[in-house]
């Protein structure tokens, strides 16, 4: 009897050695420096809900609608020169409008339809290397970008957007719009212009 | 036996009305349309494509899908387009998810344009859930 004890006694720390091995086989880390699993990293495409102020979605389908619009219209048709000008906002909230023409312009850009030349915001840098190359006697005369030979841009986008806001003890309603419209620089006229609307209610 | 005839009738009158359940409706009427759509699970709650074209506009493709709901639930579906260029490779980072209600008995069209001549394809990649 005594002796069956001490054979189940073994088979019983054998297997709790095997299930503590095989446990600890299971635990691999992964390659992250995080310890507690409190920050993860999701889908940027996703739809985010957590409020109902200005979003990352937002941002992504005001963007993709205007670009999927332009790219429709034959204003394109001959790859012309644009350039950015600036987007009101209009709305009661901080929205970085640069980060919306931001995305607009890399899409545009990528899809080979355009050319984009600087903006007002951009054209300091551009000056200062064109003046290094120039002016500063450090580079030999072939190869040196030349002053006075820059692409004027034939249409700028420009835009704004507004917020609706309203609410009562439950709800919360936000319509946002962004209207971007395509000017003719030397004739001044709009040859192409879109608008996206955006509803998002929130219950308090 | 009163109770078992007024089961009975209960049981034929579910089966036979018609009104069938949102898992039995495919989320596309034909196999040609189905071919051309990512849907994730089997079903999108009751909403089905029921119309799907697409042309070539200032040499970008364009591509319009109509979506029904058949049933009289409300349906959250979200939806994305992929382009694919002539290898088959991605054109594009992706698009953002799309978020879109479908009210009962409700039909709506979706659009999408490809992000320059290089796509050739597309797929429709759509998700539902009860609103």
């Amino acid at each position: 009897m005594k002796r069956i004890f001490v054979v189940s006694k073994t088979i019983g720390t054998f297997i709790f050695a095997v299930m503590i091995l095989s446990a600890c086989q299971t635990k691999l880390s992964q390659p992250t420096v995080s310890l507690a699993r409190q920050v993860s990293y999701g889908d940027s495409k996703a739809v985010e809900t957590v409020t109902n102020e200005f979003g990352s979605t937002d941002l992504q389908m005001i963007a993709e609608k205007m670009v999927g619009s332009l790219l429709e219209d034959p204003i394109l048709a001959n790859r012309p020169t644009l350039t950015l000008a600036g987007v009101r906002n209009k709305t009661s909230e901080y929205i970085d409008t640069k980060s919306i023409m931001n995305t607009i312009q890399t899409a545009l850009v990528k899809s080979r339809k355009v050319k984009m030349t600087r903006s007002a915001d951009e054209m300091q840098q551009g000056v200062d290397e064109l003046q290094r190359q120039n002016q500063s006697g450090l580079y030999k005369a072939q190869g040196k970008a030349k002053i006075g030979n820059m692409t004027a841009a034939k249409y700028s986008l420009e835009g704004e957007i507004v917020s609706i806001v309203k609410q009562n003890a439950t709800t919360k309603d936000v319509f946002y719009k962004m209207t971007l419209k395509l000017y003719d620089i030397e004739e001044g006229s709009i040859e192409w212009q879109e608008e996206k609307e955006i509803r998002k209610t929130s219950k308090k | 036996m009163i109770a078992k005839w007024i089961a009975t009738i209960t049981f034929i009158a579910a089966t036979t009305s018609g009104a069938a359940r949102a898992a039995d409706i495919p989320p596309a009427v034909s196999p040609g349309i189905a071919a051309k759509l990512m849907v994730r699970g089997t079903t999108l709650e009751g909403v089905q494509v029921v119309d799907l074209r697409s042309q070539r506009k200032n040499d970008v493709m364009v591509v319009q899908a109509e979506l029904m709901n058949v049933k009289e639930k409300d349906v959250r579906v979200y939806y994305r387009f992929r382009w694919t260029d002539a290898a088959g490779m991605q054109v594009g980072d992706g698009e953002v998810w799309k978020p879109l209600v479908v009210l009962g008995k409700q039909s709506l069209f979706i659009r999408g344009t490809a992000y320059g001549p290089q796509a050739t394809d597309f797929r429709i990649e759509m998700s539902a859930e009860e609103r």
